[in-house]
């Protein structure tokens, strides 16, 4: 029975490895097949736009990322300001906020034609021709987007990394000579580098998989590569293989990134740990953190907010009406769904991997993460391909059990969002010291008891992260929901994306600002569990 | 007639890529013994107990316990099952539990655990702080919140591995009494693992250099 609970736990990773994949080896595939003309167009017109805009694009959004999230989670966790617990919650608002309903406002914000501009003239008296704001429709324009709206999952981590970070281990650093600066980027960051790579990571697939904001901002990604190519040129066979090398450029890039983060243990001795203390602010510091802090909530939230909702005015409230109450519940009960399943699912392979170590699993672990870089639509169509396959061949029903149905849309996101759920998980794991499973299996805790009663409570705030992470995204998910959605099932997203299609953009506020409005009910439960947070972490530790 | 508690035969392990840390390491331990275990930072001491423990697989040589080969040639009993017991110098008390409910947790299926918690808190005079958290209590209270954890399902043999060397020797000798004096009462058999000669004098019959349990 022992034998055969290591075994399960072993075999376990393996089984969702293989589902997980399935779809990708499917678009894979298409590397071998025949390569058409469409080829040479490509190479002497387009890939070097796309590659190189790609580039640009993914470089900007992480350093943003990166200096957003990072001194905004230090400030609210080292210091105590004007609106600070306001801002320790109200700084993941933006992560409500889908990048390309955030390109829809900007550009009619910022638009030479757009609602800041007219304000601006109507206020200063100035001819119609002055433009004040610069144009956003271009490669900065959807830096500035993505970073504003994805800053929170490096925030988010890192606020968890700094809070757990111990006082005394800081004062150390003081006496030795290191100023608080000194602390935070000598110190603190790279202890919290784990997190912040886990944070960035998820930031920049983000931004890798988004088709929607840089198709509205006309830019030449790769992606955009990948749309255009199939339906444009309507040649799916040479935008799979775009996608295949997509997915080939990004799985080389987790072996990098996967190789530097194994090279330190940043497991913490938990006798040792001695809970935060905050160093209060006055006069024109306080105002400094308060500026820093209001800055990101500002674009990436209350501005986009402020348009939609002028946008939905005009537009009478219209939508909202008792299809749009339907559409929101389809939408929660799929995101609440895949979020519990995917979390769970998140758990037990975290759990696998440390009750019974296996070195292939380890190397191969990163691909169960890599849903989340393939745009949906090509995933969607891995995943067609794969279920008409199993439902005509293996399940031989005359049915479709798979295809075009609730669980082969919730499979669908939870392979697109397992590394959402996954960081938190992996995270959490990671300042789990392993001398308590020591201490319960030599107190005779099977892998079970240990799961439930040692790993469960204490994990239980990363896992509760991990369920709102999945459900966020998911109800932002658009491309693949499209494609593998039931008859006449509609999400908020998808209603979305119908009237922006149709050029209706005030009609598109309403859905819009639902699929904020349920994006953030995870998001206030998360905001619960950060003001909470600075309590358990004491208990946690 | 005496009964063999632990019987090391030919034990040796290496970590992954580094040399041997144990070579040919043979070791017997009678029911009721105290066994003191010394030797210098990094000669395996720990990593001993944590073989016996079964938290590590020794690469060649067999440990019995009781008379039940618990590691060997294709042989590996999960620590779980092994019914000994080990305190380490990190005490690794879970975080999210009282007092109580760590001390219950190797217990937790029994009829009289509640008769055997308030015992043990009673001993070690900690029954005060039997609803308080792992972070309320000092280094030497969660020492002993440690040790009552380990003796509660009463091991066949108990491991302590440096439990002392993170506290002060007023607490150190305080704890050393009343410990002394668990032992006894319980007649468990104890394998310390210290660098601290005067320690293993104090609290265990027996002492042992740990290189010259090796055989060349």
């Amino acid at each position: 029975m022992r034998f055969s609970n290591f075994s399960l736990w072993r075999f376990f990773p393996y089984l969702v490895l293989i589902v997980f994949t399935a779809p990708l080896f499917v678009v894979l595939a298409s590397l071998f097949g025949e390569y058409s003309e469409n080829w040479a167009h490509l190479f002497e017109y387009v890939l070097v736009d796309y590659v190189s805009t790609t580039v640009t694009l993914v470089v900007g959004v992480s350093v943003l990322v990166f200096l957003i999230g990072t001194t905004t989670a230090w400030i609210v966790t080292n210091y105590n300001f004007l609106g600070r617990n306001i801002f320790e919650w109200a700084l993941i608002l933006p992560l409500a906020m889908p990048p390309y309903v955030m390109a829809y406002t900007f550009t009619g914000l910022f638009d030479p034609y757009g609602d800041a501009n007219n304000l601006v003239r109507d206020f200063f008296q100035l001819s119609n021709e002055t433009v004040v704001f610069p144009n956003f429709r271009n490669v900065y324009g959807a830096i500035i987007v993505f970073s504003f709206t994805l800053y929170p999952y490096v925030y988010l981590v890192c606020r968890s990394a700094f809070l757990n970070q111990s006082k005394s281990m800081k004062e150390a650093a003081r006496i030795l000579g290191l100023s608080q600066i000194q602390v935070f980027y000598s110190l603190a960051l790279p202890i919290a580098r784990p997190a912040v790579i886990g944070g960035l990571v998820l930031a920049i697939m983000e931004t890798l998989s988004d088709f929607g904001a840089v198709d509205h901002f006309a830019i030449q990604t790769f992606t955009t590569g990948i749309f255009r190519t199939w339906y444009g040129m309507y040649d799916l066979g040479t935008a799979m293989q775009l996608a295949s090398f997509l997915l080939l450029t990004i799985g080389i890039l987790f072996l990098i990134e996967r190789s530097a983060r194994t090279r330190r243990n940043y497991t913490s001795n938990n006798s040792s740990f001695s809970p935060q203390s905050e160093l209060k602010l006055k006069g024109l510091n306080s105002l400094i953190a308060f500026s820093v802090c209001l800055l990101p909530l500002l674009i990436g939230f209350i501005l986009p907010i402020l348009e939609l909702v002028q946008w939905a005015y005009q537009s009478n409230l219209a939508f909202f009406n008792q299809k749009f109450f339907i559409t929101a519940f389809n939408t929660l009960s799929l995101a609440i769904c895949s979020g519990i399943i995917c979390a769970y699912i998140a758990l037990l392979i975290n759990f696998s991997m440390r009750f019974a170590p296996n070195r292939a699993i380890n190397k191969l672990s990163f691909l169960l993460s890599i849903g989340y870089v393939i745009p949906g639509l090509i995933l969607a169509v891995g995943l067609v391909q794969l279920y008409l396959y199993l439902d005509n061949s293996i399940l031989q029903s005359s049915k479709f059990f798979l295809t075009g149905s609730l669980v082969g849309l919730v499979l669908a996101y939870i392979i697109k969002t397992y590394a959402s759920a996954n960081s938190s998980i992996e995270s959490g794991y990671e300042r789990l010291s392993k001398s308590l499973d020591n201490s319960a299996r030599v107190l005779g805790a099977g892998s079970w008891t240990l799961l439930r009663k040692i790993h469960m409570p204490l994990l239980k705030t990363s896992l509760f992260t991990s369920i709102l992470l999945v459900m966020s995204d998911v109800v932002k998910e658009l491309p693949a929901t499209l494609i593998l959605r039931p008859f006449n099932f509609d999400t908020l997203a998808v209603s979305t994306y119908l009237y922006a299609a149709e050029e209706r953009m005030h009609q598109a506020a309403a859905p819009a600002i639902a699929i904020v409005v349920v994006g953030l009910i995870p998001i206030i439960l998360l905001t619960k569990m950060i003001r909470e947070s600075r309590v358990s972490v004491k208990n946690d530790n | 007639m005496t009964t063999n508690v632990l019987k090391i035969e030919q034990l040796s392990y290496s970590y992954i890529g580094s040399n041997r840390v144990l070579d040919n390491l043979e070791l017997e331990i009678q029911a009721g013994e105290r066994v003191g275990l010394l030797g210098p930072s990094g000669c395996g001491k720990s990593t001993l107990l944590r073989l016996i423990a079964g938290l590590e697989k020794p690469d060649v040589g067999s440990i019995t316990i009781l008379g039940n080969l618990v590691s060997g040639h294709r042989a590996m009993v999960p620590p779980e099952n092994r019914k000994v017991g080990l305190v380490v110098q990190e005490k690794a008390l879970f975080p999210h539990m009282s007092v109580k409910d760590n001390i219950i947790f190797g217990i937790r299926k029994e009829k009289n655990k509640n008769k055997v918690v308030s015992d043990l808190l009673e001993i070690l005079k900690i029954t005060s702080l039997s609803e308080k958290f792992p972070h309320e209590i000092s280094g030497g209270e969660q020492q002993r919140v440690a040790l009552a954890r380990s003796i509660a399902p009463a091991p066949k043999l108990l491991m302590l591995d440096e439990p002392f060397s993170a506290l002060d020797q007023s607490l150190k000798n305080e704890l050393y009494s009343e410990i002394s004096k668990v032992i006894s009462e319980k007649q468990i058999t104890i394998l310390l693992v210290t660098h601290d000669v005067d320690e293993a004098k104090i609290l265990t019959d027996r002492q042992l250099e740990i290189a010259d349990l090796q055989k060349k």
